[in-house]
């Protein structure tokens, strides 16, 4: 790295690099960066701590970026997990992953979801297109595997600006399906990791098996307004068991319009529970300790939670 | 049910070459013992252990055709 870097100070990391990519004027993926210090809110908003981090452009990403703004001159992109281009260099890729994920364990409750959520969005304006040769690659390797997992079916591709949708058909729904949704969950993570490494382009990738996702989603959206309807009834807290992050994500929009109940994941990791609750209340005995008032507990040094 | 971890194995790593599976079934269980190179444990593991548990429940899905359990060692 021949670069010299620059310093940043913010809040906390995220607002940090923030600075540091509004100075660049490049994404956090193209940024090489540092953290000297997380920083820190203190407690109770006293020995506060700045967080301070170190930043520089990558090299590999200088060229990249000078290339890519000839076609489509972006000054920046939203920063996200999930949708991180696939570089062309692995270890560069990689060491951006883990800057992204370092960032994440900093993060304050308030923005863990956001991120991801606003991501898409953005992603769905660049006008780029999938070849047709991409998505033969993608619909061979789908039903290469569910041939060796000796469920032959058909799988038909469609695809939307850098989205593609997969969708497998052949009576085998069941099987490929899993409980809750769980072996076709697998299915499309490695499918997108293995596409990953075949197709260098950025492409967002979901299979579909019949119409289980509407299903389920329409599932889980009933579910919730059944336990929010529970929750407002007798005001005690209900639980939904763990989900992705795609079907929390349904179940928080599902529940957003309701003034009188609020719903929070909690947990760790990928799966987390989701609270359904009525707000205002505090602690409440039937509801054990997700949510209680700040400093009750030994303090949660981990603030996964989300809204 | 060796060769679909095969070949799952070999589409995330680095040496695909150095990927090798051996399967044992005993009664109602099949067992696929996966080796990789060194380098490429991190790729077929995940990050906390995701591409493993994908990998397994791949597996899982293909055995309960025969309606066998599974099992997927990771050799080091």
């Amino acid at each position: 790295m021949s670069l010299e870097k620059k310093k940043f100070y913010g809040k906390e990391v995220t607002d940090a690099i923030k600075k540091a990519c509004d100075e660049f004027g490049v994404a956090q993926e193209k940024l090489d960066i540092e953290v000297v210090e997380t920083g820190s809110t203190g407690i109770f908003g006293l020995i506060r701590k700045k967080a301070y981090i170190k930043a520089a452009l990558k090299t590999v990403a200088v060229e990249e970026e000078v290339a890519k703004e000839v076609v489509v001159p972006r000054p920046q992109k939203a920063p996200s997990v999930q949708l991180a281009p696939v570089e062309p260099d692995e270890d560069v890729s990689e060491g951006a992953e883990e800057d992204v994920h370092l960032e994440d364990g900093e993060e304050s409750e308030d923005n863990g979801d956001d991120l991801t959520e606003i991501a898409p969005a953005l992603l769905d304006t660049e006008e780029e297109q999938i070849s047709q040769e991409n998505l033969d690659i993608v619909k061979t390797e789908l039903s290469r595997l569910l041939e060796l997992m000796g469920y032959p079916s058909q799988v038909q591709t469609e695809s939307s600006g850098i989205s593609v949708h997969c969708c497998i058909q052949g009576g085998f729904e069941e099987a490929l399906t899993g409980q809750d949704g769980k072996t076709l969950d697998s299915l499309q993570y490695i499918l997108r990791k293995i596409i990953a490494r075949k197709i260098p382009d950025r492409l967002r990738l979901s299979i579909d098996i019949g119409d289980f996702r509407e299903r389920r989603q329409l599932e889980l959206a009933e579910k919730a307004v059944e336990l929010a309807r529970m929750v407002k009834e007798d005001g005690k807290t209900q639980v939904l068991p763990a989900l992705n992050p795609s079907e929390r994500r349904v179940v928080h929009m599902t529940l957003q319009e309701d003034k009188d109940i609020r719903s929070r994941s909690v947990g760790e990791g990928l799966f987390k529970k989701i609270l359904i609750y009525k707000p205002g209340k505090g602690k409440k005995p039937g509801a054990r300790k997700h949510h209680s008032p700040r400093g009750q507990k030994v303090k949660n040094s981990k603030p996964d939670a989300e809204k | 049910m060796k060769e679909l971890v095969a070949y799952i194995a070999k589409s995330l790593v680095d040496h695909p070459e150095e990927v090798k599976t051996a399967e044992t079934g005993e009664d109602d269980t099949v067992t696929v013992e996966l080796t990789v190179a060194k380098d490429d444990l991190g790729k077929v593991i995940g990050k906390q252990g995701r591409t493993a548990r994908a990998i397994r429940s791949i597996l899982a899905a293909a055995a309960g055709k025969e309606n066998k359990r599974s099992r997927l060692d990771i050799l080091e």
